[in-house]
Protein backbone atom coordinates (compact mmCIF):
# COMPACT_ATOMS: atom_id res chain seq x y z
CA UNK A 1 0.00 0.00 0.00
CA UNK A 2 2.72 2.49 1.36
CA UNK A 3 5.67 0.15 0.38
CA UNK A 4 6.13 3.48 -2.48
CA UNK A 5 5.82 5.87 -0.36
CA UNK A 6 8.60 6.74 2.62
CA UNK A 7 9.11 9.61 5.15
CA UNK A 8 11.57 11.05 2.76
CA UNK A 9 9.37 11.87 -0.25
CA UNK A 10 7.50 13.93 2.35
CA UNK A 11 9.83 16.30 2.86
CA UNK A 12 9.32 19.64 0.42
CA UNK A 13 10.95 20.14 -2.04
CA UNK A 14 12.55 16.43 -2.56
CA UNK A 15 9.58 15.31 -4.97
CA UNK A 16 7.64 17.57 -7.65
CA UNK A 17 4.39 18.45 -6.18
CA UNK A 18 2.24 16.41 -9.27
CA UNK A 19 4.15 13.56 -8.66
CA UNK A 20 4.31 13.51 -4.45
CA UNK A 21 0.32 14.30 -5.26
CA UNK A 22 0.35 11.10 -7.52
CA UNK A 23 1.99 9.07 -5.23
CA UNK A 24 0.10 9.91 -2.07
CA UNK A 25 -2.97 9.45 -4.20
CA UNK A 26 -1.61 5.59 -5.37
CA UNK A 27 -0.67 4.58 -1.89
CA UNK A 28 -3.45 5.96 -0.04
CA UNK A 29 -6.52 5.51 -1.86
CA UNK A 30 -7.47 1.88 -2.10
CA UNK A 31 -7.31 1.89 1.79
CA UNK A 32 -9.03 4.73 1.92
CA UNK A 33 -11.84 3.36 -0.78
CA UNK A 34 -12.03 0.20 1.49
CA UNK A 35 -13.04 2.14 4.79
CA UNK A 36 -15.45 4.59 3.11
CA UNK A 37 -16.79 0.96 1.37
CA UNK A 38 -16.83 -0.72 4.39
CA UNK A 39 -18.90 1.45 5.99
CA UNK A 40 -21.81 1.60 3.34
CA UNK A 41 -21.52 4.63 1.40
CA UNK A 42 -23.38 4.84 -1.59
CA UNK A 43 -20.59 6.57 -3.89
CA UNK A 44 -17.40 5.54 -1.94
CA UNK A 45 -15.37 6.63 -4.84
CA UNK A 46 -16.73 10.11 -4.85
CA UNK A 47 -16.11 10.77 -1.05
CA UNK A 48 -12.55 9.30 -1.82
CA UNK A 49 -11.99 11.63 -4.18
CA UNK A 50 -13.42 14.59 -2.20
CA UNK A 51 -10.97 13.69 0.60
CA UNK A 52 -8.08 13.41 -0.92
CA UNK A 53 -8.85 16.97 -2.53
CA UNK A 54 -9.01 18.46 0.79
CA UNK A 55 -5.83 16.29 1.83
CA UNK A 56 -3.39 17.15 -0.62
CA UNK A 57 -2.93 20.45 -0.68
CA UNK A 58 -2.28 20.51 2.95
CA UNK A 59 0.52 18.15 2.83
CA UNK A 60 3.31 20.37 3.24
CA UNK A 61 1.05 21.14 6.45
CA UNK A 62 1.52 17.73 8.31
CA UNK A 63 3.86 16.37 10.28
CA UNK A 64 4.81 13.04 11.42
CA UNK A 65 5.84 11.69 8.41
CA UNK A 66 4.07 8.52 6.48
CA UNK A 67 2.12 7.47 9.73
CA UNK A 68 0.90 10.97 10.67
CA UNK A 69 0.22 11.87 6.59
CA UNK A 70 -1.68 8.43 7.19
CA UNK A 71 -3.56 9.69 10.44
CA UNK A 72 -4.49 12.81 8.81
CA UNK A 73 -5.73 11.17 5.71
CA UNK A 74 -8.23 8.97 7.25
CA UNK A 75 -9.20 10.99 9.91
CA UNK A 76 -10.33 13.51 7.46
CA UNK A 77 -12.27 10.27 6.09
CA UNK A 78 -13.73 9.37 9.13
CA UNK A 79 -15.06 12.71 9.10
CA UNK A 80 -16.63 12.60 5.91
CA UNK A 81 -17.99 9.82 6.68
CA UNK A 82 -19.69 10.65 9.55
CA UNK A 83 -21.09 14.03 7.72
CA UNK A 84 -22.46 11.96 5.14
CA UNK A 85 -24.62 9.75 7.18
CA UNK A 86 -25.22 12.67 9.44
CA UNK A 87 -27.24 14.40 6.38
CA UNK A 88 -28.27 11.52 4.96
CA UNK A 89 -30.49 11.02 8.10
CA UNK A 90 -31.41 14.90 8.03
CA UNK A 91 -32.66 14.66 4.28
CA UNK A 92 -34.52 11.77 3.57
CA UNK A 93 -34.04 10.67 -0.21
CA UNK A 94 -36.74 10.52 -2.22
CA UNK A 95 -36.36 8.63 -5.98
CA UNK A 96 -38.34 7.90 -8.79
CA UNK A 97 -40.66 4.41 -8.02
CA UNK A 98 -38.31 1.49 -9.61
CA UNK A 99 -39.96 -1.84 -9.35
CA UNK A 100 -36.37 -3.39 -9.33
CA UNK A 101 -35.51 -1.55 -5.75
CA UNK A 102 -39.19 -1.80 -4.25
CA UNK A 103 -38.13 -3.92 -0.35
CA UNK A 104 -41.78 -5.00 -0.02
CA UNK A 105 -41.51 -7.48 -2.88
CA UNK A 106 -40.08 -10.56 -1.76
CA UNK A 107 -37.31 -11.88 -3.25
CA UNK A 108 -37.44 -15.07 -5.05
CA UNK A 109 -34.97 -17.89 -4.17
CA UNK A 110 -32.80 -17.99 -7.16
CA UNK A 111 -32.57 -14.14 -6.73
CA UNK A 112 -31.67 -14.63 -2.77
CA UNK A 113 -28.75 -16.79 -4.04
CA UNK A 114 -27.42 -14.79 -6.46
CA UNK A 115 -27.14 -11.84 -3.96
CA UNK A 116 -25.60 -14.08 -1.71
CA UNK A 117 -22.88 -15.02 -3.55
CA UNK A 118 -22.06 -11.43 -4.79
CA UNK A 119 -21.61 -10.77 -1.18
CA UNK A 120 -17.81 -11.46 -0.01
CA UNK A 121 -17.01 -13.14 3.40
CA UNK A 122 -15.46 -9.69 4.23
CA UNK A 123 -18.56 -8.02 3.70
CA UNK A 124 -20.37 -10.70 5.84
CA UNK A 125 -17.84 -10.11 8.64
CA UNK A 126 -18.12 -6.58 8.79
CA UNK A 127 -21.71 -6.54 8.63
CA UNK A 128 -21.91 -8.65 11.52
CA UNK A 129 -20.23 -5.73 13.76
CA UNK A 130 -21.82 -2.66 15.32
CA UNK A 131 -20.16 0.54 13.46
CA UNK A 132 -17.93 1.66 16.35
CA UNK A 133 -16.28 -2.22 16.55
CA UNK A 134 -16.15 -1.67 12.09
CA UNK A 135 -14.50 1.17 12.65
CA UNK A 136 -12.03 0.10 15.00
CA UNK A 137 -11.17 -3.03 13.09
CA UNK A 138 -11.11 -1.34 9.79
CA UNK A 139 -8.85 0.98 10.74
CA UNK A 140 -6.29 -0.68 12.68
CA UNK A 141 -6.46 -3.63 9.69
CA UNK A 142 -6.93 -1.87 6.13
CA UNK A 143 -5.50 1.70 7.56
CA UNK A 144 -2.85 0.43 9.51
CA UNK A 145 -3.30 2.73 12.12
CA UNK A 146 -2.06 2.07 15.85
CA UNK A 147 -4.28 1.78 18.51
CA UNK A 148 -3.06 5.80 19.65
CA UNK A 149 -3.47 6.52 16.11
CA UNK A 150 -7.02 5.14 16.06
CA UNK A 151 -7.88 6.89 19.10
CA UNK A 152 -7.23 9.92 17.97
CA UNK A 153 -8.98 9.79 14.36
CA UNK A 154 -12.04 8.43 15.98
CA UNK A 155 -11.71 11.10 19.37
CA UNK A 156 -11.93 8.10 22.11
CA UNK A 157 -9.12 7.10 24.49
CA UNK A 158 -7.15 4.22 23.65
CA UNK A 159 -8.54 1.83 26.75
CA UNK A 160 -11.94 2.56 24.69
CA UNK A 161 -10.36 1.33 21.44
CA UNK A 162 -8.49 -1.83 22.96
CA UNK A 163 -12.16 -2.30 24.49
CA UNK A 164 -13.67 -1.74 21.22
CA UNK A 165 -11.68 -4.26 19.25
CA UNK A 166 -11.39 -6.92 21.90
CA UNK A 167 -15.38 -7.39 21.05
CA UNK A 168 -15.05 -6.88 17.84
CA UNK A 169 -12.38 -10.18 17.28
CA UNK A 170 -15.11 -11.72 19.99
CA UNK A 171 -18.03 -11.28 17.76
CA UNK A 172 -15.91 -12.34 14.25
CA UNK A 173 -14.73 -15.48 16.18
CA UNK A 174 -18.47 -16.41 17.29
CA UNK A 175 -19.16 -16.14 13.61
CA UNK A 176 -16.00 -17.90 12.12
CA UNK A 177 -17.24 -20.57 14.78
CA UNK A 178 -20.76 -20.67 13.37
CA UNK A 179 -19.37 -21.12 9.90
CA UNK A 180 -20.21 -18.07 8.10
CA UNK A 181 -17.09 -18.34 6.38
CA UNK A 182 -18.34 -21.82 5.18
CA UNK A 183 -20.58 -19.78 2.30
CA UNK B 1 -0.63 -3.13 -3.43
CA UNK B 2 1.17 -5.33 -1.21
CA UNK B 3 -0.65 -8.05 1.01
CA UNK B 4 2.18 -8.25 3.41
CA UNK B 5 1.28 -5.10 5.17
CA UNK B 6 -2.42 -6.62 5.73
CA UNK B 7 -1.02 -9.27 7.13
CA UNK B 8 1.51 -8.10 9.33
CA UNK B 9 -1.38 -5.50 10.93
CA UNK B 10 -3.50 -8.58 11.65
CA UNK B 11 -0.58 -10.20 13.48
CA UNK B 12 -0.03 -7.11 15.52
CA UNK B 13 -4.05 -6.87 16.04
CA UNK B 14 -4.16 -10.64 17.37
CA UNK B 15 -1.36 -10.11 19.27
CA UNK B 16 -2.48 -6.89 21.11
CA UNK B 17 -5.78 -8.60 21.95
CA UNK B 18 -3.90 -12.11 22.78
CA UNK B 19 -5.27 -14.07 19.87
CA UNK B 20 -1.97 -14.64 17.54
CA UNK B 21 -2.18 -18.38 17.74
CA UNK B 22 -5.75 -18.35 16.31
CA UNK B 23 -5.07 -19.23 13.10
CA UNK B 24 -9.02 -19.28 11.84
CA UNK B 25 -9.43 -15.91 12.88
CA UNK B 26 -6.34 -14.37 11.62
CA UNK B 27 -7.78 -15.93 8.27
CA UNK B 28 -11.03 -14.24 8.65
CA UNK B 29 -9.26 -10.89 9.32
CA UNK B 30 -7.40 -11.22 5.94
CA UNK B 31 -9.95 -11.54 3.92
CA UNK B 32 -11.03 -8.05 5.07
CA UNK B 33 -8.46 -7.50 2.50
CA UNK B 34 -10.81 -7.95 -0.03
CA UNK B 35 -12.94 -4.74 0.41
CA UNK B 36 -9.54 -2.87 -0.39
CA UNK B 37 -9.22 -2.64 -4.45
CA UNK B 38 -5.95 -3.57 -5.68
CA UNK B 39 -5.35 -0.67 -7.40
CA UNK B 40 -6.03 3.06 -6.70
CA UNK B 41 -9.16 4.01 -9.09
CA UNK B 42 -8.67 6.82 -12.01
CA UNK B 43 -9.35 10.32 -10.28
CA UNK B 44 -11.72 12.19 -12.27
CA UNK B 45 -12.83 15.58 -12.36
CA UNK B 46 -11.46 18.44 -10.04
CA UNK B 47 -9.20 15.26 -8.58
CA UNK B 48 -7.50 14.92 -12.14
CA UNK B 49 -6.49 18.08 -12.98
CA UNK B 50 -4.81 18.39 -8.88
CA UNK B 51 -2.95 15.61 -9.73
CA UNK B 52 -2.34 16.77 -13.10
CA UNK B 53 -1.74 20.32 -12.90
CA UNK B 54 -0.48 20.55 -9.04
CA UNK B 55 -1.90 23.26 -6.40
CA UNK B 56 -2.03 25.52 -9.33
CA UNK B 57 -5.37 23.87 -10.28
CA UNK B 58 -6.90 23.93 -6.89
CA UNK B 59 -9.04 27.29 -7.55
CA UNK B 60 -10.82 24.62 -10.22
CA UNK B 61 -10.70 21.95 -8.08
CA UNK B 62 -12.30 23.22 -5.08
CA UNK B 63 -12.94 20.52 -2.34
CA UNK B 64 -16.23 20.31 -0.76
CA UNK B 65 -17.63 22.18 1.88
CA UNK B 66 -17.51 19.33 4.22
CA UNK B 67 -14.50 18.03 3.10
CA UNK B 68 -12.35 21.64 4.11
CA UNK B 69 -14.33 21.78 7.66
CA UNK B 70 -13.17 18.08 8.07
CA UNK B 71 -9.61 18.93 7.39
CA UNK B 72 -9.69 21.81 9.08
CA UNK B 73 -10.69 19.65 12.18
CA UNK B 74 -8.07 17.01 11.64
CA UNK B 75 -5.25 19.55 11.06
CA UNK B 76 -6.26 21.32 14.43
CA UNK B 77 -7.05 17.52 16.17
CA UNK B 78 -3.62 16.47 14.97
CA UNK B 79 -1.04 19.77 15.52
CA UNK B 80 1.20 19.55 18.33
CA UNK B 81 0.02 21.51 21.11
CA UNK B 82 2.22 24.49 21.51
CA UNK B 83 2.63 27.00 24.93
CA UNK B 84 1.60 30.05 24.33
CA UNK B 85 4.50 32.15 23.28
CA UNK B 86 2.84 35.37 25.20
CA UNK B 87 2.69 34.80 29.39
CA UNK B 88 -0.37 35.31 31.03
CA UNK B 89 -0.17 38.23 33.04
CA UNK B 90 0.55 37.52 36.97
CA UNK B 91 -2.96 38.38 37.58
CA UNK B 92 -4.34 35.70 35.57
CA UNK B 93 -1.72 33.36 36.73
CA UNK B 94 -3.08 33.62 40.64
CA UNK B 95 -6.54 34.84 39.96
CA UNK B 96 -7.77 31.16 41.22
CA UNK B 97 -5.80 31.82 44.49
CA UNK B 98 -6.91 35.32 44.81
CA UNK B 99 -10.62 33.90 44.78
CA UNK B 100 -10.23 31.64 47.24
CA UNK B 101 -8.66 34.06 49.64
CA UNK B 102 -11.69 36.12 49.04
CA UNK B 103 -13.62 33.50 49.44
CA UNK B 104 -12.10 32.15 52.77
CA UNK B 105 -12.45 35.98 54.06
CA UNK B 106 -15.96 36.51 53.94
CA UNK B 107 -16.68 32.92 55.32
CA UNK B 108 -14.66 33.83 57.74
CA UNK B 109 -16.06 37.43 58.76
CA UNK B 110 -19.25 35.72 58.52
CA UNK B 111 -18.87 33.20 60.65
CA UNK B 112 -17.02 35.71 63.27
CA UNK B 113 -20.19 38.01 62.85
CA UNK B 114 -22.88 35.37 63.85
CA UNK B 115 -20.87 33.95 66.99
CA UNK B 116 -20.69 37.92 67.64
CA UNK B 117 -24.27 38.26 67.62
CA UNK B 118 -25.61 34.75 69.19
CA UNK B 119 -22.80 34.13 71.27
CA UNK B 120 -21.96 34.74 75.09
CA UNK B 121 -23.79 37.33 76.52
CA UNK B 122 -21.23 39.35 78.95
CA UNK B 123 -23.64 42.00 80.26
CA UNK B 124 -23.45 40.18 83.80
CA UNK B 125 -19.62 41.16 83.55
CA UNK B 126 -19.13 43.15 87.19
CA UNK B 127 -16.76 45.36 85.62
CA UNK B 128 -19.03 46.62 82.48
CA UNK B 129 -22.14 47.02 85.01
CA UNK B 130 -19.90 48.86 86.86
CA UNK B 131 -19.04 51.18 83.90
CA UNK B 132 -23.24 51.24 83.23
CA UNK B 133 -23.69 52.16 85.97
CA UNK B 134 -21.65 55.41 86.08
CA UNK B 135 -22.27 56.08 82.42
CA UNK B 136 -26.47 56.04 83.48
CA UNK B 137 -26.13 58.69 86.15
CA UNK B 138 -23.65 60.83 85.27
CA UNK B 139 -24.93 63.89 86.82
CA UNK B 140 -25.87 62.43 90.42
CA UNK B 141 -22.02 61.27 90.67
CA UNK B 142 -20.45 64.45 89.61
CA UNK B 143 -23.17 65.57 92.27
CA UNK B 144 -21.83 63.22 95.07
CA UNK B 145 -18.70 62.41 96.29
CA UNK B 146 -16.23 62.49 92.93
CA UNK B 147 -14.56 58.89 92.58
CA UNK B 148 -18.03 57.74 93.72
CA UNK B 149 -18.76 55.72 90.74
CA UNK B 150 -16.03 53.63 90.66
CA UNK B 151 -17.19 52.23 93.87
CA UNK B 152 -18.99 48.33 93.92
CA UNK B 153 -22.67 48.53 94.01
CA UNK B 154 -23.03 46.68 97.26
CA UNK B 155 -20.57 49.30 98.62
CA UNK B 156 -22.99 52.33 97.31
CA UNK B 157 -25.80 50.61 98.81
CA UNK B 158 -24.25 50.34 102.15
CA UNK B 159 -23.00 54.01 101.73
CA UNK B 160 -26.93 54.99 101.12
CA UNK B 161 -27.61 53.40 104.09
CA UNK B 162 -25.19 54.94 106.25
CA UNK B 163 -26.23 58.36 104.53
CA UNK B 164 -29.75 56.69 105.44
CA UNK B 165 -28.96 55.81 109.66
CA UNK B 166 -26.99 59.49 109.68
CA UNK B 167 -30.12 61.40 108.21
CA UNK B 168 -32.49 59.75 110.82
CA UNK B 169 -29.61 60.74 113.78
CA UNK B 170 -28.44 56.85 114.24
CA UNK B 171 -24.49 55.64 113.98
CA UNK B 172 -23.75 53.21 111.74
CA UNK B 173 -20.08 52.33 111.59
CA UNK B 174 -18.77 52.28 108.37
CA UNK B 175 -15.55 52.49 107.02
CA UNK B 176 -16.90 55.35 104.39
CA UNK B 177 -17.06 58.46 105.59
CA UNK B 178 -21.15 58.16 105.05
CA UNK B 179 -22.24 60.30 108.55
CA UNK B 180 -21.55 63.70 107.73
CA UNK B 181 -22.92 65.90 110.34
CA UNK B 182 -25.04 69.13 109.97
CA UNK B 183 -22.30 71.12 108.79
CA UNK B 184 -21.18 68.41 106.46
CA UNK B 185 -24.71 68.47 104.75
CA UNK B 186 -24.73 71.95 104.28
CA UNK B 187 -21.48 72.07 103.09
CA UNK B 188 -22.82 69.57 100.43
CA UNK B 189 -25.52 71.55 100.25
CA UNK B 190 -23.41 74.53 99.64
CA UNK B 191 -21.66 72.92 96.99
CA UNK B 192 -24.76 72.46 94.59
CA UNK B 193 -26.28 74.86 92.59
CA UNK B 194 -29.49 73.82 92.93
CA UNK B 195 -29.04 74.02 96.77
CA UNK B 196 -27.96 77.56 96.43
CA UNK B 197 -31.79 78.35 95.60
CA UNK B 198 -33.18 76.21 98.12
CA UNK B 199 -31.53 78.26 100.81
CA UNK B 200 -33.28 80.95 99.49
CA UNK B 201 -36.42 79.53 100.07
CA UNK B 202 -35.20 76.75 102.94
CA UNK B 203 -37.79 75.23 104.90
CA UNK B 204 -37.95 74.77 108.23
CA UNK B 205 -34.93 72.45 110.11
CA UNK B 206 -37.47 69.92 111.62
CA UNK B 207 -39.09 69.58 108.29
CA UNK B 208 -36.25 69.52 105.92
CA UNK B 209 -34.57 66.97 108.45
CA UNK B 210 -37.80 64.90 108.73
CA UNK B 211 -38.90 65.26 105.05
CA UNK B 212 -34.92 64.15 104.22
CA UNK B 213 -34.54 61.41 106.84
CA UNK B 214 -37.85 59.78 105.73
CA UNK B 215 -36.45 59.99 102.15
CA UNK B 216 -33.26 58.13 103.09
CA UNK B 217 -34.78 55.44 105.12
CA UNK B 218 -37.04 54.57 102.08
CA UNK B 219 -34.60 54.75 99.95
CA UNK B 220 -32.59 52.78 102.00
CA UNK B 221 -35.23 50.55 101.89
CA UNK B 222 -35.66 50.04 98.33
CA UNK B 223 -32.17 49.44 98.22
CA UNK B 224 -32.41 46.95 100.72
CA UNK B 225 -35.38 45.61 98.58
CA UNK B 226 -32.96 44.85 95.90
CA UNK B 227 -30.67 43.43 97.46
CA UNK B 228 -33.02 40.79 98.77
CA UNK B 229 -34.41 40.26 95.36
CA UNK B 230 -31.07 39.78 93.94
CA UNK B 231 -30.46 37.07 96.67
CA UNK B 232 -33.44 35.48 95.35
CA UNK B 233 -32.32 35.69 91.82
CA UNK B 234 -29.18 34.05 92.21
CA UNK B 235 -30.91 31.60 95.01
CA UNK B 236 -33.29 30.38 92.03
CA UNK B 237 -31.06 30.44 89.31
CA UNK B 238 -28.35 27.82 91.18
CA UNK B 239 -31.52 25.94 92.29
CA UNK B 240 -32.84 25.63 88.87
CA UNK B 241 -29.78 25.13 87.45
CA UNK B 242 -26.35 22.81 87.72
CA UNK B 243 -24.17 24.40 85.73
CA UNK B 244 -24.31 28.13 84.74
CA UNK B 245 -25.93 29.05 81.58
CA UNK B 246 -24.96 32.40 79.62
CA UNK B 247 -28.00 32.68 78.09
CA UNK B 248 -30.58 32.00 81.33
CA UNK B 249 -29.10 34.52 83.33
CA UNK B 250 -29.26 37.45 81.88
CA UNK B 251 -33.03 38.25 83.55
CA UNK B 252 -31.43 38.12 86.72
CA UNK B 253 -28.26 39.82 86.12
CA UNK B 254 -30.28 42.87 84.55
CA UNK B 255 -32.36 43.03 87.56
CA UNK B 256 -29.57 43.39 89.49
CA UNK B 257 -28.11 46.01 87.73
CA UNK B 258 -31.17 47.84 87.33
CA UNK B 259 -31.46 47.79 91.35
CA UNK B 260 -27.99 48.49 91.42
CA UNK B 261 -28.62 51.51 89.27
CA UNK B 262 -31.21 52.28 91.63
CA UNK B 263 -29.67 52.29 94.79
CA UNK B 264 -26.79 54.14 93.01
CA UNK B 265 -29.20 56.70 92.17
CA UNK B 266 -30.91 57.18 95.48
CA UNK B 267 -27.89 57.36 97.15
CA UNK B 268 -26.59 60.03 94.79
CA UNK B 269 -29.70 62.02 96.01
CA UNK B 270 -29.33 61.72 99.54
CA UNK B 271 -26.00 62.41 99.69
CA UNK B 272 -27.01 65.90 97.83
CA UNK B 273 -29.92 66.41 99.45
CA UNK B 274 -31.41 67.83 96.65
CA UNK B 275 -35.10 68.59 95.82
CA UNK B 276 -36.53 65.96 94.32
CA UNK B 277 -35.86 63.67 96.79
CA UNK B 278 -39.80 62.64 96.52
CA UNK B 279 -38.19 61.27 92.79
CA UNK B 280 -35.56 59.17 94.79
CA UNK B 281 -38.27 57.99 97.21
CA UNK B 282 -40.99 57.08 94.17
CA UNK B 283 -38.05 55.53 92.41
CA UNK B 284 -37.31 53.61 95.36
CA UNK B 285 -40.61 52.17 95.41
CA UNK B 286 -40.56 51.47 91.59
CA UNK B 287 -37.45 48.96 92.57
CA UNK B 288 -39.86 47.68 95.50
CA UNK B 289 -42.03 46.40 92.95
CA UNK B 290 -40.10 45.34 90.01
CA UNK B 291 -37.38 43.53 91.90
CA UNK B 292 -39.90 40.90 92.74
CA UNK B 293 -40.84 40.55 88.90
CA UNK B 294 -37.34 40.20 87.48
CA UNK B 295 -36.76 37.88 90.30
CA UNK B 296 -39.65 36.07 88.97
CA UNK B 297 -38.32 36.23 85.22
CA UNK B 298 -35.04 35.00 86.64
CA UNK B 299 -36.09 32.02 88.25
CA UNK B 300 -38.44 31.31 84.57
CA UNK B 301 -35.41 31.11 82.72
Amino acid sequence: MTDSLTDHDLVAGVLPETELFSRVYQSLAPAVLGYVGARGVEDPEALMQDVFLSVLPRIGEITGGVAGLRTFVFSVAHARVVDHYRRVERRPRSVDYDPLLDMRAVPSAEAEALVRTGQTDAHLLIGSLKPEQRDVLMLRIVGELSVDDVASVLGKTPGAVKQLQRRGLKVLREMVSEGVMAQ
Amino acid sequence: MSREPIRDSVADLLADSGLADDGVLAHALESLRALCPPEAPEPSGALADLLRYGSEAVGAAAPSRAAHRAAEAAAGNLSPRVAPAVPLPPRKLHRGAAISAAVIAGVGLSASGVAALGGVDYSANPPQAEVRSSAAAPAEADASVPGQASKSPDATVHQAQAFAAAASGGSVAHEQPAAPSRGASDNALAGDGAAASSHAVAPSAAVWRSERSGAARAAAAAADDALAGIGRDDAAVTASQGAPRHRADSAPSRGRHVAQEAAAVAQALVAAGAEPIKEAVALGQQVRTVAPSLAGLGSRH
